[in-house]
């Protein structure tokens, strides 16, 4: 059979769906996507908070794309162009006294020469590491001990990269690692507020602390992103964020992909051999597929459409196993003005704004997470996309997004009766922040990762698809042994944030398993 | 004065068994030791009339064997008593027992969940696994991966093999066992809290890490490595105290003509064109060595011993970024008889064993909260043992010495410096923990030592009171330990070494660092090798 008689069936319609599909019908299969909800673009999405305003369904910058994706699905082309991008980060604090990153500088808060001179260089040795991980996610990580010859090469490659790296460098990531950006940070600076602010990065959208090992992984990954070439920048898709999910779904249907939307899939249809035949919808339609790609979850692709009755009992234990406990909400807010944040220069007000003062906030934040409560004092990051973006928002009137942290999932009190206490809170944190914005607030809505987990289908409600920590990072993501998106069931393939490298609008899961799908399957 | 071959600054138990390997191999070799006894933190002190404490390390966490038979301690009159078990005081007024037998083990956790007393098999087999795999390790020198030289790509390709070796699924299930936390870990197996609390706690002691922090499940491995080791006693008391383990080390060095010092407080290394020369007494006597090794930790070794001119800038800047983070105190009680633990009813053997009186993994990463915030923990994890039990020559008849392991207590407070008061009520603290599982414990103290992080410094000059002389986290571990680049026992001038817990493998009563310390100084010293490898039991 050659690729052009093959059928590949793709679950879900976020943007590694939208990828991989794309470079499959590329390659010459033909692919069909289906997507439950009413529009593709998942998480990625613009939705209406109440009439006559648009907020971002869930992430609410672009700053992690691979520009190689970018190119090669020539998203430009596709109708991606930005409002706004090398957006600044702004760091206020309760006196008022702002910080300013802008890309390797900082200012503002009483810096001092020498910590401007501090924060170059740790931001010269974080993107020299992270750049150690922008390698590895360009490929599937190796299987370990296999034998495999492919595998040897993809190992020694990945320990080329760490040598050719330098002995400081590699010394660097060797030793960092494992840890966490509280100590990293304290080797760099004595500043509380740079240390808070930098630490906000590695926290957002997972569940640890400054102190959590881990943290340093978290740190690097987010900085692996490159827009048009300059590394961890922050932009605005024109339109919205769904207009980077639309340009995605532009490219993969001039590339011949059929995209099905209101079409969730009930089951992954196997044979008697335990190989993938096709897809049930819930519709009943039965689709015949000769491969199956999933783009959700891990453990909703195994546990929900797969069913552990077609797998191993170590595989269902494993995929049980995997933690993906969400710990992030998002706060929508419609505003009859523009806010004014203390220590913010109006001018600056269309910049990433975070909340995170130092890093004892965000401990003591992440301490409540523990133990399935919550702080009345949440790190926040704040973003008015209708600054940019007139058609979110009535003239004169605002939209406001920001990624709330250490809520966590599974808070013990239940989200039902959690969901207004937590958003009455965030309301009064930035009315501390923002002094007469509850004035302003035509609509207020806090989606909890149970709420992301509804509307979305993620488990847990984890941006990610699976907590990003060591042991689910690289060769171990999702689970040991399915690192390269193959699956245990014949010629079904996982190709979702959920495996290497992970999540942040980045298509590089799905490029890598389509990448891996054409060469096993050709 | 006289030439040495080799001085070693610090008679702590690291210090001795180097110092005893290198006056093995035929070299002149003096220690000098501060205080007015030798042990370091390995001490049996009477500080309370007819009483003897183990009032630093309690138990011979881990000592290697293959060094106990090598250096013939026995013959200079190390005993130590295997023990094992533990048992975890319940707030319902259950007790959790723990013991070293698989099967009682089981039995026991089935009282609390069925499916956890299966999951118990797994999960002894599992971390054994993990055991058999770091057991070599310990008495090897981590390779440089950043090096070219034939000695660190032989290393590095035999740990290859070694991993390779061990099969696919176990290297990924050793590469989560050493980044994943106690409780996640924990949690894969067992449903029972209790279970998963008196599980975890091996993997906090002397750590600020809590259950919940990542990096901590690979130390459950403490829990089984006493098994993989055998009866050799590699896990249980020393007969008299830990001074015996000290003792014996010094009697075996003496055997070799050692010569050791005491009152003897070195100020400072002497380096002339970049070589290591001597060291200076606080007194302003000087003695002269062609090798200078220090038993102590990173931090004093640099800070304190060396002249930073000699020293290079980077160097200096990892000496002061090297994490101690201080997070153990210690009691020390002389008692009048034996306490009653009533949930555990009369003449239950479990009073020979670690006593705990927290049941669950949130009292515990509670009690590390403390920590964080500078506080001592209120509700804290004691290690408890009444060594009496076991050996009654440290205390007079039918009294009994108690030793209470507490984790955690910050190295300052958030008020500041420890004060007395403080000391006292940290005392109290753990004391009241105790007396709510024992009515007549208050009323059997006749002395109390309480030792808080500062006090451990002042007195045994660990810094922090870290008892591992740095923390083992996967930053100051193996090739990383006690910085990138100086993880081969070699310090930054020639003929200078550590040989101190700051080393790999690092802390506990192991003697690993000492030995492979020595053994790399006679490598330089082009002599032959005589510290043993670890023993292979695959």
């Amino acid at each position: 059979m050659t690729r052009k008689n093959k059928n590949i069936a793709i679950i879900g319609g976020g943007h590694n769906s939208l990828v991989s599909s794309a470079y499959l019908a590329k390659a010459g299969f033909n692919v069909e996507l289906f997507e439950s909800r009413s529009e593709i673009g998942g998480m990625a999405s613009t939705k209406e908070l109440i009439d006559g305003y648009k907020v971002p369904g869930a992430a609410h910058l672009l700053h992690q794309t691979d520009t190689k994706i970018h190119k090669t699905l020539k998203l430009d082309q596709h109708g991606l162009t930005f409002v706004a991008s090398g957006l600044k980060t702004i760091s206020i604090n309760p006196d008022g006294n702002a910080l300013i990153f802008d890309d390797d500088k900082v200012s503002g808060d009483d810096i001092t020469m020498n910590e401007q001179k501090q924060y170059k260089e740790f931001r010269e040795t974080m993107k020299k590491l992270s750049g150690f991980f922008k390698k590895s996610y360009q490929i599937p990580p190796p299987r370990l001990g296999s034998g495999d010859r492919k595998d040897m090469t993809r190992l020694m490659s990945l320990g080329w990269n760490l040598r050719s790296m330098g002995k400081n460098s590699m010394r660097h990531m060797l030793k960092y690692i494992a840890v966490n950006i509280h100590d990293v940070l304290n080797e760099f600076f004595d500043h509380e507020h740079i240390k808070g602010s930098i630490a906000l990065d590695a926290l957002l959208g997972n569940r640890l602390g400054p102190r959590t090992n881990n943290s340093v992984i978290t740190f690097l990954h987010q900085l692996t992103g490159d827009l048009n070439g300059v590394q961890g920048s922050y932009a605005i898709p024109e339109g919205g964020m769904s207009s980077y999910s639309q340009a995605l779904k532009n490219a993969a249907e001039s590339a011949g992909v059929k995209i099905h939307i209101n079409s969730p899939v009930k089951q992954i249809d196997l044979d008697e051999k335990n190989k993938v035949r096709g897809l049930i919808l819930e519709s009943g339609e039965k689709v015949n597929a000769d491969i199956v790609v999933s783009g959700i979850d891990p453990k909703s692709t195994f546990m929900c459409l797969v069913g552990p009755k077609n797998l191993e009992a170590h595989y269902v234990h494993k995929i049980s196993n995997i933690r993906m406990r969400g710990n992030t909400s998002k706060l929508h807010l419609a505003l009859s003005g523009l806010p004014k944040f203390k220590g913010v220069d109006s001018e600056d007000l269309g910049h990433r704004i975070i909340n995170a003062p130092n890093m004892k906030y965000l401990e003591l934040a992440h301490d409540f997470t523990k133990y399935g409560e919550y702080s009345d004092q949440l790190p926040m990051e704040i973003i008015i996309p209708s600054i940019h973006d007139k058609s979110l928002a009535p003239n004169g009137h605002h939209v406001l997004s920001a990624v709330i942290n250490n809520t966590a999932y599974d808070l013990k009190d239940g989200w039902d009766q959690s969901n207004a206490v937590v958003l009455e809170n965030c309301l009064n944190q930035l009315e501390v922040m923002a002094p007469g914005i509850r004035k302003l607030v035509v609509h207020a809505e806090l989606l909890s990762p149970k709420d992301i987990e509804n509307e979305y289908g993620i488990t847990g409600g984890q941006w990610h698809h699976g907590e990003l920590t060591f042991d689910q990072f690289l060769m171990l993501r999702p689970i040991p042994g399915m690192a390269q998106h193959k699956s245990p069931i014949d010629s079904l393939y996982l190709c979702g944030a959920g495996s290497h490298p992970g999540g942040g609008l980045m298509g590089l899961a799905g490029r890598n398993a389509a990448n891996e799908i054409i060469s096993r399957e050709s | 004065m006289s030439n040495y071959d080799a001085i070693v600054i610090g008679a702590g138990h690291n210090g001795l068994t180097n110092a005893a390997y290198l006056a093995k191999s035929g070299l002149k070799v003096l220690v000098l030791e501060k205080n007015d006894y030798i042990g370091g933190a390995a001490v049996s002190r009477e500080l309370h009339d007819g009483w003897v404490y183990s009032n630093c390390s309690y138990v011979c966490s881990l000592l290697r064997p293959e060094i106990y038979r090598d250096l013939n301690l026995q013959k200079h009159g190390l005993q130590v008593i295997a023990y094992g078990g533990s048992v975890t005081f319940m707030e319902d007024g259950n007790i959790f027992g723990g013991y070293s037998d698989h099967d009682l083990q089981r039995r026991e956790i089935g009282r609390f969940s069925k499916k956890d007393a299966d999951a118990y098999v797994r999960f002894g087999r599992d971390v054994s696994k993990q055991c058999r795999f770091i057991k070599p390790l310990l008495l090897r020198t981590p390779p440089d991966p950043t090096s070219f030289k034939p000695k660190d790509l032989e290393e590095l390709i035999y740990l290859f093999k070694r991993l390779y070796g061990i099969g696919e699924k176990t290297i990924y299930e050793t590469i989560r066992f050493y980044t994943m936390s106690a409780a996640e870990y924990l949690e894969e197996y067992f449903e029972s809290d209790i279970v998963k609390a008196a599980l975890s706690g091996s993997g906090i002691i002397g750590t600020a890490l809590g259950p919940y922090s990542p990096g901590t499940a690979y130390v459950l491995l403490h829990h089984y490595m006493g098994e993989v080791d055998g009866s050799i006693g590699s896990w249980g008391f020393a007969r008299g105290g830990m001074g015996s383990v000290s003792k014996a080390l010094a009697g075996a060095l003496q055997e070799y003509d050692g010569e050791i010092i005491t009152e003897a407080e070195v100020t400072q290394i002497q380096v002339k064109n970049g070589k290591a020369t001597g060291v200076v007494l606080a007194n302003g006597d000087e003695y002269y060595a062609k090798n200078v090794v220090s038993n102590l930790d990173a931090r004093r070794t640099y800070q304190d011993l060396f002249d930073p001119l000699d020293l290079n800038e980077k160097l200096l800047k990892q000496v002061d970024n090297y994490k101690f983070n201080g997070s153990s105190g210690k009691l020390n009680i002389a008692l009048d008889g034996l306490p009653e633990f009533p949930a555990m009813g009369k003449d239950n053997p479990l009073i020979y064993a670690d006593m705990h009186f927290i049941d669950s993994l949130d009292r515990i990463e509670r009690a590390y909260d403390d920590w964080k915030n500078g506080r001592w923990s209120q509700d804290p994890y004691c290690d408890t043992l009444i060594p009496t039990m076991t050996d009654p020559t440290m205390a007079p008849p039918g009294k009994h010495y108690m030793s209470v392991f507490v984790q955690y207590a910050p190295p300052k407070l958030a008020t500041g410096e420890w004060t007395d008061e403080d000391r006292e009520a940290f005392g109290k603290t753990v004391i009241d923990q105790i007396g709510n599982y024992s009515p007549n414990f208050k009323d059997l103290i006749v002395h109390a030592e309480i030792r808080t992080p500062q006090d451990i410094e002042n007195e045994v000059g660990l810094t922090e009171g870290n008892i591992f002389q740095g923390e083992l986290t996967m930053d100051q571990m193996f090739f990383n330990r006690p910085f990138p680049g100086y993880a081969q026992f070699r310090g930054p001038v020639k003929g200078f070494y550590m040989c101190g817990s700051s080393t790999h493998p690092g802390g506990g009563v192991m003697a690993a660092p000492g030995a492979n310390a020595a053994r790399e100084i006679l490598y330089d010293l082009k002599r032959k090798n005589i510290v043993p490898e670890a023993e292979n039991d695959d």
